[in-house]
C-alpha cells in the first residue's frame, strides 16, 4: 500500500522531485503530521532524495546546434563534447 | 650652426643640430642603430616647444583603467588616432569618469618610447567636451527605447530556477562559446544546451544576431537564452547597441540574459535583457544552479527530514507521557472522593438553611402575636382600668348616658360588680 505512494514516478523531473522533497521536509518540520502518516512521509522523503541524487549522478549535458536544413527547416544536430581543451561546438 | 651648409638634407640638418658631438660628416651616410634613431626621434620631440605642451581634442576609444591606477586610451577623429596614457597621479585629479565615445580635450606632451617604437601622448589633464557622434546616436536610441518602456524593470522576467533547455547565441569561433559551454557542462549537466552560432562583430553582426534570436524564438522547448560575446573595443561591441536587436530581444518569448564584453561594458542589449551578466562566463553561472549546491541541498533536506521525524516522534511521545502522568489517570478515585465531599457539603448546607428558616418564621410569629394581644381590651383591665356596662349590655362611654337610679355593671380584671347611680 506504500509502493504507489513512496516511490517517485519515473516521469517526475528532478526539479519536481526536489520541490516535493522540500515540501515533505516542511510538512515534517511543522510537527502537524499525524503519527500514522509519519512513517510513510519520511519514506517518501528518502525516496525523493535518492531519486534526486541518482539524477545528479547520472546527469550529462546534451549539446546541440541549431541549424537551417536545405529545405529551410530549423533542426537541431547533436554535437559531441570535446573533453577538456578547445573546440567549442563544431566537433 | 655652421654645419648647416655641410648638408642640404633637412633631416640631417636637425640631426646635426641635435647631435653636434657625433662625427657624421662623411659623405657616405653612416648607418645608425635602431636605438640611436629612436634616441634621435625622442630628442627631436623633446625639444619641440609645441609637442611638449599641447592640447588635443578627439573621441575616446579603447578606454582602459589599469589596476595600477594609470589610464590608457586612444584619442581619435576621422583622420587619425593617438595613443594616450594618463598616469595615476594625473588620473587622480579627473573630475569625470572617461568612457568610450566621449569627446575630450587632452592636455599634455608627446613622448616617443623607443623600446616599443610607439608615440604616446602623456596626458596631464582631460576635459570633457561632449559625447561623440556615435555616442549621440546611441544615446538617441537608448532614450527612445527607454521612453517606450523597454528598459522597465517591470518587464523583466524571472529566470527559471532549473532550465531544462538553455540556448546560447555567440560566435562559433573564439573562447566565449567554449568557456560558456564547459562551465554549463561542469556546473549544471542536467540541461540540454542548444548552441546557435552568430556573427558578433562587424557590419552585418546585428542582423545576424537578430536572425539567431528569431531561430531561438521558434524553439518551443527553450527555457532561457544567453546572447553575448567576449570583450573588445566599443566598436567591437557595437552590434549589441543595435535598435533592431534591442526590439527582437524585448519581444523574445523567453527570459534573455545579455553577456557582452567585460563587466564595465554596457550595451543597449543589456538594458533590454531580463538579466545582464557582467561577462559570458558569469552568464553561464547565473543561468543555472551549481550541481554541487544541489547535491548539498538534497543532503541538507535529507538531514532535516530525519531530524524532523525524530522530533515528531519525540513530540508525540512527550504528549503521550504528559497525558499519562496527569492525576486523573494516575489517581482516578481522586475525583470520586472530591465529588462525595461536595455532595456532603451541599447536604449540610441544605439542612442548615432549613433550620434557620424555621427559626426566623417563629420569631416573626411571636412578634405578631404580641402586637395582637396589645390590642385586646382585657389586657387593659389587667393594667387597672374598668369597663362599665348598662343593663342592656351596652358599654357606657359617657357620664351623661346615665341617670339616677340606673343599674350598672362594672367589669374588673377578675370579675364584675353590680352598682347603682346615686
Amino acid at each position: 500500500m506504500k509502493s504507489n505512494q513512496t516511490e517517485p514516478q519515473n516521469e517526475q523531473t528532478f526539479e519536481e522531485a526536489l520541490a516535493e522533497l522540500d515540501g515533505v521536509v516542511r510538512a515534517l518540520e511543522s510537527g502537524n503530521v499525524p503519527l500514522e502518516q509519519l512513517l510513510a512521509l519520511s519514506q517518501r522523503g528518502n525516496a525523493l532524495a535518492e531519486f534526486c541524487d541518482a539524477r545528479l549522478a547520472a546527469a550529462e549535458s546534451v549539446l546541440e546546434q541549431l541549424t537551417l536544413s536545405s529545405d529551410g527547416e530549423l533542426q537541431t544536430t547533436r554535437l559531441q563534447w570535446v573533453d577538456d581543451d578547445d573546440t567549442d561546438g563544431d566537433a | 650652426m655652421p654645419e648647416l651648409e655641410s648638408t642640404p638634407e633637412f633631416g640631417r640638418t636637425f640631426f646635426v643640430s641635435c647631435f653636434p658631438t657625433m662625427n657624421l660628416f662623411d659623405d657616405e651616410p653612416q648607418a645608425l642603430t635602431v636605438g640611436e634613431l629612436a634616441l634621435h626621434i625622442r630628442r627631436i620631440i623633446e625639444v619641440d616647444p609645441i609637442l611638449s605642451d599641447i592640447a588635443v581634442e578627439g573621441e575616446i576609444s579603447n578606454f582602459k583603467a589599469h589596476g595600477s591606477g594609470h589610464l590608457y586610451l586612444t584619442l581619435k577623429d576621422e583622420e587619425a588616432s593617438l595613443r594616450v596614457v594618463m598616469w595615476k597621479s594625473s588620473a587622480g585629479r579627473l573630475n569625470f569618469r572617461p568612457s568610450n565615445g566621449d569627446r575630450v580635450i587632452a592636455t599634455g606632451r608627446v613622448e616617443f618610447y623607443g623600446a616599443r617604437g610607439e608615440l604616446s601622448f602623456i596626458c596631464d589633464s582631460l576635459r570633457f567636451a561632449g559625447h561623440g557622434a556615435a555616442m549621440e546616436a546611441l544615446e538617441r536610441i537608448r532614450a527612445e527605447l527607454a521612453a517606450e518602456g523597454l528598459f522597465d524593470t517591470s518587464r523583466k522576467r524571472a529566470l527559471p530556477f532549473m532550465p531544462r533547455v538553455i540556448g546560447l547565441i555567440t560566435s562559433p569561433t573564439g573562447a566565449v562559446a567554449h568557456d560558456v559551454l564547459s562551465i554549463l557542462r561542469r556546473r549544471f549537466p542536467l540541461a540540454r544546451i542548444v548552441f546557435i552560432p552568430a556573427k558578433v562583430q562587424g557590419m552585418d553582426a546585428a542582423a545576424d544576431l537578430v536572425r539567431a534570436l528569431s531561430w531561438a524564438a521558434a524553439l518551443e522547448e527553450l527555457d532561457v537564452i544567453i546572447i553575448g560575446r567576449g570583450g573588445g573595443s566599443a566598436e567591437d561591441l557595437w552590434a549589441f547597441n543595435d535598435e533592431d536587436l534591442a526590439r527582437a530581444a524585448a519581444s523574445f518569448p523567453r527570459p534573455l540574459i545579455s553577456a557582452v564584453g567585460h563587466e564595465t561594458d554596457y550595451t543597449i542589449l543589456d538594458f533590454v535583457a531580463d538579466l545582464r551578466a557582467p561577462t559570458p562566463s558569469a552568464a553561464a553561472e547565473l543561468v543555472a544552479p551549481d550541481i554541487r549546491d544541489l547535491a548539498a541541498t538534497i543532503e541538507s533536506l535529507r538531514g532535516r527530514a530525519a531530524r524532523a521525524v525524530e522530533d515528531d516522534v519525540t513530540g508525540w511521545r512527550e504528549r503521550l507521557d504528559f497525558l499519562r502522568a496527569r492525576r486523573v489517570l494516575t489517581h482516578p478515585r481522586d475525583r470520586l472522593v472530591l465529588q462525595r465531599e461536595r455532595v456532603g457539603e451541599l447536604h449540610r448546607r441544605i439542612g442548615l438553611g432549613a433550620r434557620n428558616r424555621v427559626k426566623i418564621e417563629r420569631r416573626l410569629l411571636a412578634s405578631r402575636h404580641a402586637e395582637l394581644s396589645a390590642l385586646d381590651p382585657r389586657r387593659v383591665l389587667d393594667r387597672g382600668y374598668a369597663l362599665v356596662e348598662k343593663t342592656d349590655g351596652k358599654l357606657l362611654r359617657a357620664a351623661s348616658e346615665t341617670a339616677r337610679g340606673d343599674e350598672l355593671k362594672i367589669i374588673l380584671r377578675d370579675g364584675a360588680i353590680a352598682a347603682r347611680v346615686e
